[in-house]
């Protein structure tokens, strides 16, 4: 394994057996991070490793290191599932062998997962970019199983908002200050219902479920009546703009987006920064009924705050809001749950 | 493999003698799933132009209605095998060197991320309320995404380079841009394929020369080209004759880097660039195919091109407006992320990290 140097004047080592966590704000340079570990991009200070992941040789740095990235399809390369594995000069494993045939364009998010874990197994550092978002407790248990089994046999590095991987950290690493912000409740409302099936009238209502179970083809559906806003779940798929200012313009007072964001392009935004501007262009203008899915995605404990209080805001106005969420801070809040 | 050499059996056979060729098609029309309506419609016009274009010259109704008999047959295989096993699966199938699988990997993923992408973009404009309901409409719309979606399609082609570095391929300093230019050129004409007057490819390699330089419109022009016509028509020589000649058209766009394509001026620029590069690549085109099939019948070449160029008189105009209309913002789009994209001085990350507890353990 790679032996490690410091980082902007600390020593971060990592050793066989490391777990490390790399907490801090959105924007705050985590993904960039775990890109400049694996030699993507310039490090953020000269070799974060030795020897320097960015001067290896591509077949040196693939038998170092693996990256999982936020998307999991961004880790696919290859033409289909058995042609991946070739490319790296490796047999697929026999549990994959019934997606082996598959194109690796055609597969959904969950499978692309699947392949790319199976893909970074085996590395002896493993880097993981958020790779509890949006699993459903099941999900959860496997991602901990995988991460104990690289740490018996390396190490990991791993950026994560949520808490799931905590117990299993030997070490956190704070990337800028984290404010530990409490949900703000948000108020109860009666009324007639807004939308019909399900029957949901005005306040917050949680939709929950396992990866898989229709959560999002349901807000799609409901998506269709009118006086209905969606939040998609992948928050890049609904920034259109060159600036961010145009894509919230006349949502600026929700507080979602900071003022430094403003004249920033859409592309340029970390992952918790792209979930801001789409949440405050989804909940900026005026509706009946709010559809969110997976609002709380790649958000740091300041960003869920705002996310509440802005939810709270339209509810207190009257209108419906339903959130797809594996969250379960979030799901506290809401005052009906929906159970698919 | 096994679907491959079949459908080089069936096109060689097609291109041997006219009754393989009548089988060919009438198999491919039974074996395309997709796009039925459409292969016919192109095998049938196809037919019925060759056939009155040398009855005109006196070159025989029979021998213009083989000619297009063969080239629906070479069509109609590679289509049926695409359709049934996917270009993918077929691409695996070939069993290439590594870093040419990488290469076609890299285009063919790019590809579909830019047909997904589209389909986002068009979600979000609806969401927003912004997608129009009129066809003409909803058709200007389209090309008023073209900017965000050649931005898209430039980020997903880095995350491809990427991809492949950690799959243990480094890859060449122009990987990214020409990835981007054949992706979009391939997602479009594959797009396109059933509205023959709407050719996308024509503006995205131009626009590959003029954004990225002429090696890399020229390079991507070319893979799309290649690429869509092993795909469309097989092993069918005059379709291979699109590859010089739309490398040629990404060396036009490199050479024209330095024109203002602002304003009315640049618009009408464009507009002029479209409009002379489909009739040139029509005649080009036409050419080859005399050369293949007709060259006995030296009254066929002059007839054929000026047949070709009364047909694509529409489509020329059609490729005069998408040039008018995106050339300039797709420099405008390229130039505005290039400028945000600027590297800062130091990381946002506020102060340095610290490791804190627990300790880690002792290096094993």
């Amino acid at each position: 394994m790679m032996e490690a140097l410091g980082y902007l004047g600390h020593d971060i080592k990592i050793s066989r057996g490391d777990v490390v966590l790399l907490r801090g704000p959105n924007g705050s340079g985590k993904t960039s991070l775990l890109r400049s570990l694996a030699g993507l991009d310039a490090p953020l200070r000269p070799a974060l490793l030795r020897p320097d992941p960015a001067a290896l040789p591509a077949r040196a740095l693939r038998d170092a290191l693996a990256l999982s990235p936020q998307d999991a399809r961004d880790a696919l390369a290859g033409l289909t599932v058995g042609g991946e594995f070739r490319l790296r000069g490796r047999r697929a494993p026999d549990v994959l062998s019934p997606l082996e045939e598959r194109e690796s364009a055609t597969l959904s998010s969950g499978e692309s997962r699947r392949v790319a874990l199976a893909l970074a197994e085996g590395a002896p550092l493993l880097l993981l970019d958020e790779p509890a978002e949006g699993l459903d407790p099941e999900g959860r248990d496997r991602l901990r199983a995988l991460v104990q089994a690289a740490a018996a046999r390396g190490a990991v590095v791993a950026a994560d908002h949520g808490d799931v991987l905590d117990d299993l950290a030997t070490r956190v690493v704070h990337l800028g200050p984290l404010h530990p912000a409490a949900l703000p409740p948000i108020p109860r409302r009666e009324g007639a219902p807004i939308l019909a099936d399900p029957a949901l009238g005005p306040g917050f209502h949680a939709l929950r479920g396992p990866n898989g179970c229709g959560k999002s083809t349901l807000l799609r559906r409901l998506a269709r009546e009118p006086g209905t806003r969606l939040l998609l779940p992948h928050a890049r798929d609904m920034l259109t703009r060159e600036r961010v200012a145009d894509e919230i313009a006349g949502a600026e007072d929700l507080g979602l987006v900071p003022p430094a964001l403003q004249e920033r392009h859409p592309l340029t935004l970390s992952g918790g920064e792209a979930q801001r501007v789409a949440l405050a262009k989804a909940l900026g203008s005026p509706a009946r009924c709010y559809l969110l899915d997976e609002p709380e995605a790649h958000l740091d404990a300041e960003g869920r705050r705002a996310l509440a209080l802005a939810i709270a805001r339209r509810v207190s106005e009257g209108a419906c809001v339903l959130a797809a969420t594996h969250d379960d801070a979030l799901s506290a809040l809401a005052q009906s749950e929906v159970r698919l | 493999m096994a679907v491959l050499l079949a459908v080089a059996a069936a096109t060689l056979l097609a291109l041997a003698a006219p009754w393989p060729a009548a089988a060919a098609v009438a198999l491919a029309a039974l074996l395309v799933v997709r796009e039925r309506k459409a292969f016919l419609l192109l095998a049938g016009s196809t037919i019925a132009i060759n056939a009155a274009v040398l009855w005109l010259v006196g070159g025989g109704l029979e021998q213009g209605a083989v000619g297009g008999l063969r080239m629906a047959a070479a069509m109609g295989a590679s289509l049926a095998a695409l359709s049934r096993v996917g270009a993918a699966r077929l691409a695996e199938g070939l069993r290439l060197p590594p870093r040419a699988t990488a290469w076609v990997a890299a285009v063919l993923l790019a590809a579909h991320d830019v047909r997904t992408d589209f389909e986002r973009l068009r979600l979000a404009r609806t969401l927003e309320g912004a997608w129009p309901r009129g066809r003409l409409a909803r058709a200007r719309e389209a090309a008023r995404l073209l900017p965000a979606l050649t931005v898209a399609a430039h980020r997903r082609a880095a995350i491809r380079r990427d991809a492949l570095r950690l799959a243990g391929h480094d890859t060449p300093a122009r990987f990214v841009p020409i990835v981007t230019v054949a992706a979009l050129a391939t997602a479009g004409r594959l797009a396109l394929l059933a509205l023959p007057n709407v050719k996308l490819t024509y503006v995205v390699v131009f626009l590959g020369g003029l954004l990225w330089g002429p090696l890399v419109g020229a390079t991507g022009g070319a893979l799309a080209m290649l690429m869509t016509d092993l795909m469309l028509s097989g092993l069918y020589p005059p379709g291979l004759v699109n590859v010089p000649a739309m490398a040629l058209l990404g060396l036009a766009g490199g050479a024209l880097r330095r024109v203002d394509w602002s304003g009315l001026a640049g618009a009408l620029l464009a507009a002029s660039a479209g409009l002379a590069s489909m009739l040139l690549f029509s005649a080009a085109s036409d050419a080859a195919t005399w050369l293949l099939l007709y060259r006995e019948t030296p009254a066929a070449l002059g007839a054929l091109v000026l047949a070709g160029l009364a047909f694509n008189v529409v489509p020329a105009l059609a490729n005069a407006l998408l040039f008018a209309f995106s050339v300039g913002p797709c420099v405008r789009a390229h130039d505005a992320l290039r400028q945000a994209s600027r590297p800062s001085p130091a990381p946002s990350t506020p102060g340095a990290p610290e490791p804190s507890s627990p300790p880690a353990p002792p290096a094993a």
